[in-house]
Formats: C-alpha cells, structure tokens, sequence
C-alpha cells in the first residue's frame, strides 16, 4: 500500500514536472522580448563570429531558444504533461505567428490586417480541430477497454457454460 | 437540467458494467438478468439516447443502483469520483 502510494506520488511530480516544461516551451519563444524588457540586449553586440557579420543579444536569445523549445515539448509528451498545456503551446505560437508577420509586413497596413484575420481564423480551426478529435479519442479508448473486458467476460460464462455440459 | 459530456456517460456506464459483473460474480445477480442487463446498458453505450444527469439517474435506477456523486480534489486537476451502490 505504502509503496503504491510512493509510485502515484513519484508519476504526480513526474506528471506537474513535465506540465512545467511545456508551459515553459510556450514561453520560451518570447525570452528575447521579455528579456529585452529589464536589460538592453540590442546594445550588446557580438563581434568577429565566423558566421554572421554582426549578432546582437536579442537574436542570439531567439535562435538558442528554438531547439530547447523543442526539447522541451519531447520530454513534456513522453512524460505526459497535462493535455491543456499544450493548447498554451498553440496559443503562444498564434501570437508568435502574428508578431513574425507584424515584423515582415511592418508599413503595408492593408495587407496586414487581412492577414492577421486569416492567420487567427486558420489557428481558431485548428485547435478546435485537435480539441475534437482527442475528445473522440478518448471516448474511442474507453470503447475499446470496454468491448475487451466484456469479450472476457462472456467468454467466462462460456466456459462455464462448457463444464456443465461435460459434466451432465 | 444539467448536461452531461459524452465522455463521462461512458465512463459512468462502463461503471456501471462493471459494477453488474461484480455483483454477478459475487452471485447477487443471476446469470439470465445479468446478461439482459448487460444487453440494456450496451445498448445506451451504442446509440446514446441519454442527454441530461438526470436521465441517466433514473436509468441507473432501473437497473436496480444508485449513482453517487462526490467531487474530490486531485493534485492537478477537479475530478469526480463516482460510486454505483446496489438499491
């Protein structure tokens, strides 16, 4: 009993710790905005790298948090993190989405409000896509268990049903 | 009238299975009423006419149980715990 009680506790914080990551990797995408809220970044520069001509902070913030966000959502499925953190995660990468496209359209007003409606209507769908079919999903596996069991079930009247016969 | 999702009528009719095989096992029910019974809760399973909490009471209820309804904090998340008792 005690040691149940220990293995349930150990997959709750296993469970908490993995939701703590993929809320984490919902945020992360925004590190160099809300990093560059208290400190500078734009003014520290990086010189002499071999591969581009000049790199601030703040894009060196933005390229290094790409594959830990990406890490971090690997280990969050693995050990699944509660399912409502992952609609953060698609929530983030809306606002993501819409601020990449503010910063690459940034004088054309009329084109940006088309497609800033258009990129809020494509992620509503999805989501609400990927809100239905897991709920389906579920509803699916708790069909499934069922129709086993039963399947045993019936299949032990049966054979009870076989030893009488013998019997008589 | 208070709706109820899909997904925790099912559960609560898997339950309620369950619960009958319990019983049958434990040699409460007999084998003829168990798989009627069985049939009749199948049946809700496959086609799901049942739409509102209370519906569903009074299918229980004549089937012979009670639903019993607590709500329990979890860790995470507000989850209700659900007792089947035989009338």
């Amino acid at each position: 009993m005690i040691q149940q009680n220990q293995i349930s506790r150990g997959k709750v914080i296993i469970q908490i710790i993995a939701t703590a990551l993929v809320l984490i990797a919902a945020v992360l995408p925004f590190a160099n905005n809300i990093i560059g809220h208290f400190v500078d970044t734009k003014s520290i520069v990086f010189d002499n790298i071999s591969g581009v001509r000049s790199l601030d902070l703040d894009s060196v913030l933005f390229f290094l948090s790409m594959p830990l966000t990406i890490v971090f959502l690997v280990i969050g499925g693995l050990f699944k993190a509660h399912k409502f953190s992952f609609y953060t995660v698609l929530v983030s990468c809306y606002f993501q989405f819409s601020f990449l496209i503010r910063f690459i359209l940034l004088d054309k007003n009329e084109i940006l409000l088309i497609v800033e409606i258009a990129v809020f209507v494509i992620f509503f769908i999805i989501t609400f896509c990927i809100y239905k079919l897991e709920k389906h999903y579920r509803s699916i596996i708790i069909i499934d268990k069922f129709t086993n069991t039963t399947l045993d079930r019936f299949s032990s009247i049966l054979y009870k049903h076989n030893q009488i016969d013998e019997k008589d | 009238m208070k709706k109820i999702s899909h997904i925790e009528k099912l559960k609560i009719l898997v339950a309620l299975t369950d619960k009958l095989w319990e019983d049958f096992e434990s040699g409460y029910l007999l084998e003829k009423d168990y798989i009627f019974k069985y049939h009749q809760v199948n049946k809700e399973i496959n086609n799901g006419f049942i739409g509102t909490i209370s519906d569903l009471d009074k299918f229980a209820d004549e089937m012979g149980y009670l639903i019993l309804r607590s709500p329990i904090k979890a860790y995470n998340c507000r989850a209700e715990k659900i007792i089947i008792n035989k009338n």
